[in-house]
């Protein structure tokens, strides 16, 4: 079964790298020309060269098999602005997204699951309500926005917390996690109500299944039900959640990078868009993609082994 | 990109700024007052502006006191995205050139050409042969010695056809490159040129060895040296031990990318930030009265808007139609609303600003609004009612360019001609119009150049081939070149005048202002300055007591 | 990040809501849309007239204020919201259209074609959306028509999976087995069947693009590769509300109440049809 999703997953990506290359060589944009940054003088001899060096003139297919294959190497080619290796561009910024995608979650969780046992405990209930409404604005609020508001009322107007100024984790931890709350805040905002919500649903699902009931009538105390028994069996579906939610929370960092200036993928990936820098964007782009799709695997492997009964069942199916 | 940040700046522009480079000099001490004397010079006169300069200090009252060590983080809106000098882009990389790097010659804050990796250099009388002596115990940042080598192997870099540098047009005359002794270095000319060593001030000077480590290690004489860098994101400089003009004042600069303005203002007034870097005009009005925040200007600001059309195509091939488009700029409102009053303007549509040294207003038309010659000027350039020209813009980085272009076509409506306003991403924008050569017929596209006050090299741009303008005037090249083989100042100014005089009865392009670029500075820190074109320089800056 | 919250929100049990919640969105809804659509008539003054009256708070003479170069905000925004809404409605329709084809046929093909046709959506949704609208924003550029067309195809994958499960659940529905039995020819089965049952989910799916298209046309205008200069859309406004954050609050914070009462607004709708459709098939 792992061996089979882990061939879904390569073939998966195979795809997507494919999809990213033909649709960047699709346009006439030049990235030299960008690169050049307009040279008064230049020659279209030199054009021609600077071309050549770059590549950009062997056939389409050429150019796909030296990336993959380069990949392979762990060699991801030259940015085409600034020759830089773009393995070097990204292994500087990888850490950054990563933190920044686990804090995010590490704080969803810490939102989502007790707002998620409050509100079980009375169904319909005030709370529950507040909280259902809470999350739906929460969820409704595109996160730039959200960023930005976080921005202007403890960076601008309380000063409490920095805007930018990113610390990176080996030089301060302490500093670092400054500079992380907001951004980490703002994406939990967006990824806490979904896992809310669902972890909600399938509480309450657990909740009215025959064994609560059982566990109920020994007697058991409300939160040793909810704890014990409910949130428990309530893990396997919310992992699943959870997977998917870091795939939205991976795209939203390209956003809230940029927002909060952190030196992630997700910016780097915005700033080569502008200087037509390809040859980083792909890169960035399957970088990320490839991340979502490992951890829908490591979701699957990982539900597979809290819950049995899948185990068995998908073996069967 | 969020405002400025995309700044492809110098875009075109023979960029070369003359008052470059003033690090502590010779002197071995801490202090900073900048520049190094300029009594060593052997022989120029030649290169001095006649008066003025185009710099400013951030003033620096008598009750602080420079000390020597700490660290500054200075802002700037897109970070820097590589270190090699020759192939820069972006003006912010600009900053790196005096901190990292010397040139043979540079100049002071005053505008004057003075030595710097060469002690003395002098002309042969035709301004062909130009020989520099260099200057004894000069290292690089690795412990290697710089030698006249060096000087030769940098040259020959820059002058490689395939290093896409911007200072190509400024050392093209360059026909050979010889180190004629171990501490001599001597270059023969094509063509004369008086003001060869203002030419070569931003040529820095980089141990060509270790060229492919540059993106990390960048081997340069210069006050310091990278610690990190991420590019785009930021880089860390730390003062060079082993630099030959003393150690430079503070232990640390790193220059970082702001993202966006909002929080980049507040970022300075909590004090994360000490300078920022070319904010965005509309942010300036605020800093006016600060306590804390100072904002420093250049003296001569020499940026300019150049708004280029094709001369060779319909309709601006008509000198009439170049004309009644200077006529129709309402350059007041332009400097008020697009540039909020952070410039001067220039009636005369000269690219030399009004209170350049070289400037000459004798005998200039003034094109100051004129809807009624703009109109009688477009019809008779065949350009009629009902007409549609296009402004070609980028999109996103310049907000200041498209409050020009809604300005002039409400003005040009007016007179009932439609403009068009496209804005487009960096390179479909170039495209159009770049390499010169190209024909866009109706095309207005706004640009700016980043130039010294020295008119050599800003009205340069407009030689044949150079500006994307594809303008080619015989009389004007002959001005021009007569001018720049001319040794004695005086009459340099009268052979300037001359050539002021044909661009702006020619129009080749339009030049509706002169723009400031202003930099934040914390008062707790001195010896800021600012190029005209806008460069900033941080090498003599240190904290003070305050 | 939002159409599975909202399509979450969709089909999670909720506490029932009068009628009214739906139709008071409506109503907000199509203010908003009417305000802007009819910018030209009903602005208060040409968006891009400029006036020495600079970052001006609301007044009476500028409703909700002036930004850096003194143009009238309210007027701004209800020309920007024409070019959002209408490349939201532009997005959602391309993602209808689109979203329809692809999941009737692969609905209908089974087999091998539904196969590559699902796997294809898998794909595309592999890569996290607002990265490929950076590839494709980056591939084609991002004219107020080639947004409209690329967020449209970005919540093609989506759309299409819904539709193709709605059919999928109609056809093994009894009514349609009978249609099928009684010897119905395909496209009269999807005309007169399929389509009329779908219809409720597909329209709570159009709101949710909608909302979506929205959110990303704001996000990649926010941060600067979205609707460029002379163009105006709500998300950069908000970019230029925020540079200028320290001269004027309500420069940043009026477009961006734009964008969030039609999220909601949209959001609301959403539920309240998803609602109804539950209900309807229980």
């Amino acid at each position: 079964m792992i061996l089979r999703r882990l061939a879904v997953s390569i073939a998966m990506l195979a795809a997507v790298s494919a999809l990213i290359f033909v649709v960047l060589r699709l346009l006439p944009g030049d990235p030299v020309i960008t690169r050049l940054g307009a040279t008064p003088g230049i020659s279209p001899a030199a054009i021609a060269e600077l071309r050549k060096d770059a590549g950009l003139d062997d056939p389409i297919w050429v150019q796909y098999a030296r990336w993959v294959g380069g990949m392979l190497h762990g060699d991801f080619g030259r940015s085409y602005f600034n020759q830089y290796s773009v393995t070097q561009l990204i292994g500087q910024r990888l850490p950054t997204t990563i933190e920044l995608t686990f804090l995010s979650m590490l704080l969803a969780v810490v939102l989502a699951v007790p707002g998620a046992l409050l509100a079980v405990r009375r169904p319909g209930g005030i709370v529950d309500r507040l909280l259902t409404t809470v999350s739906s604005a929460g969820m409704a609020l595109p996160s730039f926005i959200v960023g930005v508001l976080l921005i202007v009322i403890f960076a601008v107007k309380w000063g409490v917390l920095p805007s930018t100024g990113f610390v990176p984790l080996g030089q301060s931890l302490g500093g670092n996690l400054k500079t992380m709350i907001l951004p980490s805040l703002t994406l939990a905002i967006a990824a806490a109500p979904l896992l809310l919500r669902f972890l909600r649903a399938s509480l309450l699902e657990v909740l009215a299944a025959p064994f609560i009931r059982t566990a109920r009538g020994k007697g058991a105390s409300g939160p040793r039900v909810l704890l014990a028994h409910a949130l428990r069996n309530s893990l396997t579906p919310a992992v699943t959640m959870l997977g998917l939610i870091i795939g939205y929370t991976l795209g939203g960092t390209v956003i809230i990078e940029n927002v909060f200036g952190l030196p992630g993928l997700g910016a780097l990936a915005v700033d080569s868009v502008s200087k037509r820098d390809y040859a980083v964007l792909q890169s960035c782009v399957l970088l990320i993609s490839s991340m979502f799709i490992l951890t829908t695997l490591l979701v699957d492997i990982v539900t597979g082994v809290l819950d049995p009964r899948l185990r068995v069942g998908r073996r069967h199916g | 990109m969020r405002h400025r940040k995309a700044l492809i700046a110098t875009l075109l522009s023979a960029a070369m700024v003359l008052a470059a480079c003033s690090s502590g000099g010779s002197g071995g001490s801490t202090t900073t007052s900048g520049g190094s004397s300029s009594s060593d010079t052997a022989n120029q006169n030649s290169s001095t502006t006649p008066s003025g300069g185009s710099s400013d200090t951030a003033a620096a009252t008598p009750t602080e006191t420079p000390v020597s060590g700490g660290s500054i983080t200075v802002g700037e809106a897109g970070g820097i995205p590589q270190l090699n000098p020759a192939i820069r882009t972006f003006a912010a990389e600009e900053i790196l050139f005096p901190l990292l790097w010397n040139g043979l010659t540079k100049t002071d804050q005053d505008g004057k050409v003075v030595p710097d990796l060469a002690t003395s250099w002098k002309a042969s009388d035709d301004q062909k042969t130009w020989t520099f002596t260099l200057r004894d115990g000069v290292t690089f940042s690795d412990g290697s010695a710089f030698t006249a080598q060096d000087v030769v192997d940098t040259f020959e870099y820059y002058l490689k056809p395939t290093t896409a540098t911007q200072e190509a047009n400024k050392i093209a005359t360059i026909e050979s490159v010889k180190a004629t002794e171990p501490n001599t270095v001597t270059f023969t000319l094509k063509a004369p040129n008086a003001l060869f060593p203002s030419a070569i001030v931003w040529i820095k000077m980089m141990k060509m060895s270790a060229l492919s480590t540059i993106d990390k290690d960048p081997i340069g004489t210069g006050p310091f040296v990278v610690k990190d860098f991420v590019p785009s994101d930021h880089l860390t400089l730390v003062r060079n031990d082993k630099y030959f003009g003393g150690p430079a004042p503070l232990d640390q600069i790193k220059i970082v990318a702001t993202n966006d303005a909002a929080s980049a203002s507040s970022s300075l007034a909590s004090g994360n930030l000490d300078i920022l870097w070319a904010l965005p005009l509309s942010n300036v009005a605020q800093y006016k009265n600060s306590d804390k925040i100072s904002i420093v200007l250049p003296k001569t600001p020499s940026q300019w808007p150049s708004w280029e059309v094709d001369t060779t195509s319909p309709p601006f091939n008509n000198v009439k139609a170049r004309q009644a488009l200077a006529y129709v700029v309402d350059r007041q409102q332009v400097l008020d609303a697009a540039y909020f009053g952070e410039g001067e303007l220039s009636p005369t549509n000269d690219p030399l600003g009004t209170s350049n040294p070289w400037f000459s207003a004798n005998g200039l038309t003034d094109y100051s609004y004129n809807l009624n010659k703009a109109k009688e000027l477009f019809a008779e350039a065949g350009v009629k009612a009902g007409d549609t020209l296009t402004w070609w813009g980028i999109a996103g980085s310049y907000p200041e360019w498209n409050t020009s272009g809604q300005i002039l076509q409400a003005s040009l409506r007016q007179i009932g001609i439609n403009l068009k306003i496209e804005n487009n991403d960096i390179a479909t924008w170039v495209a159009k119009f770049y390499p010169a050569g190209k024909s866009y017929p109706g095309l207005i596209v706004p640009n700016f150049q980043s130039t010294p006050v020295e008119p050599a090299f800003s009205i340069n741009f407009l030689l044949k081939g150079r500006c994307e303008c594809n303008w080619d005037d015989a009389n004007f090249t002959a001005a021009y070149n007569k001018a720049l083989a001319e040794p004695d100042a005086d009459k340099r100014k009268a052979d300037w005048a001359e050539v002021q005089k044909i661009v702006n009865e020619q129009v080749p392009v339009i030049v509706p202002l002169q723009s400031n670029v202003a930099t934040a500075v914390s008062k707790k820190i001195t010896g800021v300055w600012v190029e005209g074109g806008g460069q900033l320089h941080l090498e003599s800056v240190s904290l003070t007591n305050k | 990040m939002a159409d599975i919250a909202v399509q979450t929100m969709a089909v999670a049990p909720a506490r029932r809501r009068r009628d009214l919640v739906a139709v008071g969105a409506a109503v907000v809804l199509a203010v908003i849309i009417a305000g802007c659509m009819l910018a030209p008539w009903l602005a208060p003054y040409d968006p891009t007239v400029l006036s020495s009256a600079r970052f001006a708070g609301p007044g009476w003479a500028h409703l909700l204020g002036t930004d850096e170069l003194g143009r009238d905000l309210l007027s701004r925004i209800m020309f920007a919201g024409r070019t959002t809404i209408g490349i939201a409605g532009g997005a959602a329709l391309v993602a209808m259209i689109l979203g329809l084809v692809w999941g009737l046929g692969a609905a209908f093909a089974r087999g091998l074609v539904d196969d590559i046709l699902m796997r294809l959506a898998d794909v595309t949704m592999a890569v996290p959306q607002m990265l490929l609208a950076l590839v494709f924003v980056a591939g084609f550029g991002a004219t107020p028509v080639k947004l409209a067309v690329i967020v449209g195809v970005l919540l093609t994958p989506v759309t299409a999976r819904m539709i193709r499960s709605s059919v999928l659940a109609e056809k093994a529905s009894d009514y349609y087995m009978s249609a099928v039995a009684s010897g119905m020819g395909r496209t009269r089965l999807v005309v007169t069947e399929i389509l009329p049952n779908v219809w409720a989910s597909v329209g709570v799916q159009a709101a949710i693009n909608v909302a979506n298209a929205v959110i990303l046309e704001a996000s990649l205008s926010f941060i600067g590769l979205g609707i460029q200069d002379p163009d105006i859309s709500w998300g950069l406004l908000v970019q230029w509300g925020y540079q200028n954050l320290s001269q004027s609050l309500g420069y940043v914070s009026f477009p961006a109440l734009a964008i969030l009462v039609t999220i909601l607004m949209l959001n609301l709708l959403a539920d309240q049809l998803g609602r109804t459709d539950t209900r309807r098939q229980s």
